[in-house]
C-alpha cells in the first residue's frame, strides 16, 4: 500500500505535467458507412493513419483523404455509428502500449487483453507504422535461430534478423513447425544465453485453432516469453490488416532494448484479403486478383522491420517467419512471388510428401536460405554439407532406379543410404531438438551406422539413441552443444557410444 | 461536382445568399443535382458560420468582438450556462475550447487515467 504523502506526489507529479494550453479539436460528421468503411465531412486537419474518436467512444485509423471528405476504417464493430455521429481527431497515429508485462498474454491488435487478465501495465506507446531502421544501423545475419527441426537446422538454417518465408497448401504442418521454433527457444532462456523473446500474430484464423496454439505454448511453457496478438476470422478486416504491424511494434519494443526477438505471422495471405477488402470498399483501383497497386509494398514495408542491429544500436534482432498458403502447391501465384520476392528464403512444403508420411513436409528442393548459411554454427555446418550432398546423390539415382534397371552394388548402397537419411530427417511435432542432438542423428545416417538398421525402425532407434546418450553421456551432448566443429577425438568418442548402442538395440 | 461549387459561389451577392439567385439555379437543375446543390450550400454556410457558445451571452460587445476576429464570417451566439465561464468557438470544423467546463473535464480525465 502506498502512502498517502507518495500518493499526492506523485498526483503532484502529474499535474505539473497537465497540458494547460488551449485545446482545439478538429472534428466531423459522419456522411455514409459502408461495410465499416466511414465516409466523414469535415476533418479538414486530419492527417493519414491519425487515429480519430466517434461520439460513442469507438475508434478508427484514417486511410484515405479526398478534397471534401476523409474515409476511416472502424476498430470496432460498425452498427452504432450513424450518419451525422461527430468525429473527432485524436492527433495521435495509431500505437499499441507495451511494456514487459505483455509477454505471456494474449491480445488484441490495440493492444487491448483477450486472455481475461488484467490491462497491459503502462509502458511506451510503440507506433504501428514506422520505417524500418536503415543500412547504417543494420549489420549481416551473423548468429542462429535454432528452430530444433533437423531438417531446418541443417539444410535450411535461419539466422537472427533473417526473414523466412514458410509456405505450402493448407494441412501441410507450416503454423506447426513456426510453434515448434517457438517452443525451441525456452533453451535460450537458460543462464549465459540470450534469450529469444516470441511473437505469434494470428490473422483472420479459426477462435478454435488459436485456443490451440495458446494451449500448446502454455503447456510447454513457452508462453512465459510470447505474446499472441490475435485478429480472428470474426474481427473487423481492419483489425486483420493492423494485426501484423502491431506485432512487429511489440517486437520492436524488444528489440530497441537489445534482445532478440521472434516473430511468426500466420498467415499473410489472410492479411492481403483483409486488405484487398478494405481497399475495395475504399474504392481504390483494383489490379492483378482484385488486389490494390500497393499489396506489395503492404508486405515489405512489414517485412523490412525484421531487422539485426549492429553493436552501436543495440545489437537487437527481430527474426520474420511469415506464413504463406498457396493453393495446389502453386509458388507463382500473386501474392506467394511477392512474398517470396521479398523475404530471405523460404521453406517450402509439400502435400505429396505430408500424405507420404514425410513430416516435416519440407520439400528440400524448393526451400532455400539465402542469408542463414553464415549463421551457422560449426557443429551443424560440419555435418550438414555431406547430408545435403547424399540427398541430392539419392534424389538423382532414385530417378534412374524407377527405370527398373539393375543396379551395381555401388549404386544400391548409395540408395539406401539416402532413403535412410531422409528417414532421418522425420521428426514428430512439438519434439524440437536441441543442437547436439540433431548432430547425433544426422551422424548416425550420413557416417553409415544406419545401414543396416530396417528402414521403419530407424526413428525408434534414433530414439532410443538419444534416450541412451542423455542418461549416459550427458558430457558428449554438452560437448556438442557449444557450437564448435567436433574434433577427431570427440567423433571417436561418438562412434565408440554408437556401437556400444547398436549391442543393445533390438529390431 | 466542381460545377456544384460553382453554382454554389454564384449564389451570393455580397457574402449573402441571393434568393433571386438560388431560385433561379434551382429551376436549371434536376433532382439530384438539386440535392447536391442544398448539400453543398448548407457545407458553405457551415464554413462561413462561426458559433459561439457562451456561459454568459448577455454581452453585447460579443458579435461586434467576434466580428473582428472572423472577417467575413456570420457570428452566431449562443448560450450554454454548463460552461461555467469562457466561451466555446466553433469555425466549422474546428472546435476552440475557452471554457471552465471543458477544463475541468481534462482535469478528471488526466487524474483518473
Amino acid at each position: 500500500m502506498k502512502q498517502a504523502d507518495e500518493i499526492i506526489k506523485n498526483l503532484e507529479k502529474k499535474l505539473s505535467s497537465f497540458d494547460q494550453s488551449i485545446e482545439v479539436k478538429n472534428t466531423g460528421t459522419v456522411v455514409k458507412n459502408t461495410d465499416g468503411v466511414i465516409t466523414a465531412s469535415g476533418l479538414s486537419k486530419a492527417v493519414m493513419g491519425e487515429q480519430v474518436e466517434f461520439e460513442d467512444g469507438s475508434n478508427g485509423v484514417i486511410l484515405n483523404l479526398d478534397e471534401d471528405t476523409v474515409s476511416i476504417i472502424l476498430l470496432s464493430k460498425a452498427d452504432d455509428i450513424k450518419e451525422g455521429d461527430k468525429i473527432k481527431t485524436t492527433g495521435k497515429l495509431l500505437s499499441i502500449n507495451v511494456s514487459e508485462d505483455i509477454l505471456g498474454r494474449v491480445v488484441n491488435p490495440l493492444g487491448q487483453p483477450l486472455d481475461g487478465k488484467t490491462k497491459i501495465k503502462k509502458g511506451k506507446d510503440m507506433p504501428l507504422e514506422k520505417i524500418a531502421a536503415g543500412v547504417v544501423e543494420r549489420e549481416p545475419v551473423n548468429s542462429p535461430l535454432k528452430t530444433g527441426i533437423k531438417a531446418i537446422d541443417a539444410m535450411i538454417p535461419i539466422g537472427r534478423g533473417q526473414r523466412e518465408l514458410i509456405i505450402g497448401d493448407r494441412g501441410t504442418g507450416k503454423t506447426a513447425v513456426a510453434i515448434d521454433t517457438i517452443i525451441n527457444q525456452k533453451e535460450t532462456h537458460a543462464k549465459g544465453k540470450k534469450p529469444v523473446f516470441c511473437v505469434y500474430v494470428a490473422i483472420g484464423q479459426k477462435q478454435s485453432t488459436i485456443a490451440q496454439v495458446v494451449e500448446k505454448l502454455r503447456e510447454t511453457g513457452a508462453i512465459e516469453y510470447t505474446t499472441v496478438v490475435v485478429a480472428s476470422a470474426s474481427d473487423p478486416a481492419a483489425l486483420l490488416y493492423l494485426s501484423p504491424y502491431a506485432g512487429v511494434s511489440i517486437a520492436e519494443y524488444f528489440m530497441e532494448k537489445g534482445q532478440d526477438v521472434l516473430i511468426v505471422y500466420d498467415d499473410l495471405t489472410k492479411h492481403a484479403w483483409a486488405y484487398r477488402q478494405i481497399t475495395l470498399v475504399l474504392r481504390r483501383p483494383a489490379g492483378r486478383e482484385a488486389y490494390p497497386g500497393d499489396i506489395f509494398y503492404l508486405h515489405s514495408r512489414l517485412l523490412e522491420r525484421a531487422v539485426k542491429m549492429n553493436k552501436q544500436n543495440g545489437n537487437g534482432s527481430i527474426t520474420a517467419l511469415p506464413i504463406i498458403e498457396t493453393q495446389a502447391n502453386d509458388l507463382s501465384a500473386y501474392i506467394p512471388t511477392n512474398v517470396i520476392s521479398i523475404t530471405d528464403g523460404q521453406v517450402f512444403f509439400q502435400t505429396d510428401l505430408f500424405y507420404s508420411g514425410m513430416r516435416p513436409a519440407i520439400d528440400a528442393g524448393n526451400s532455400v536460405s539465402r542469408v542463414g548459411g553464415a549463421a551457422q554454427t560449426a557443429t551443424i555446418k560440419s555435418i550438414a554439407g555431406k547430408m545435403r550432398l547424399e540427398i541430392a546423390q539419392y534424389n538423382n539415382l532414385a530417378a534412374f532406379a524407377q527405370f527398373g534397371s539393375e543396379l551395381d552394388e555401388a549404386t544400391s548402397k548409395q540408395l539406401e543410404r539416402g532413403k535412410r537419411t531422409i528417414e532421418i530427417l522425420k521428426q514428430f511435432q512439438y519434439q524440437p531438438l536441441s543442437e547436439a542432438f540433431e548432430y547425433l542423428s544426422i551422424y548416425l545416417a550420413t557416417s553409415g551406422n544406419l545401414d543396416e538398421v530396417k528402414i521403419e525402425n530407424i526413428l525408434r532407434f534414433e530414439k532410443d539413441y538419444h534416450e541412451f546418450m542423455r542418461r549416459k553421456y550427458t558430457k558428449i551432448v554438452d560437448e556438442l552443444n557449444n557450437g564448435q566443429k567436433p574434433t577427431e577425438d570427440l567423433i571417436k568418442r561418438i562412434d565408440k557410444t554408437i556401437v556400444e548402442f547398436k549391442k543393445m538395440f533390438k529390431e | 461536382m466542381n460545377q456544384i461549387k460553382k453554382l454554389v459561389i454564384a449564389s451570393y451577392t455580397n457574402n449573402k445568399l441571393d434568393e433571386v439567385r438560388v431560385g433561379k439555379i434551382a429551376k436549371l437543375l434536376n433532382k439530384s443535382e438539386l440535392r447536391e446543390y442544398i448539400k453543398a450550400l448548407k457545407a458553405f454556410e457551415s464554413k462561413n458560420t462561426v458559433i459561439v457558445t457562451a456561459a454568459d451571452s448577455k454581452n453585447k460587445s460579443l458579435i461586434k468582438d467576434f466580428s473582428k476576429l472572423f472577417k467575413d464570417k456570420k457570428i452566431v451566439i449562443r448560450e450554454d450556462k454548463s460552461l461555467l465561464a469562457g466561451v466555446k468557438i466553433e469555425d466549422y470544423d474546428d472546435i476552440y475550447e475557452f471554457n471552465l467546463k471543458n477544463k475541468i473535464d481534462n482535469i478528471v480525465n488526466f487524474i483518473s487515467e
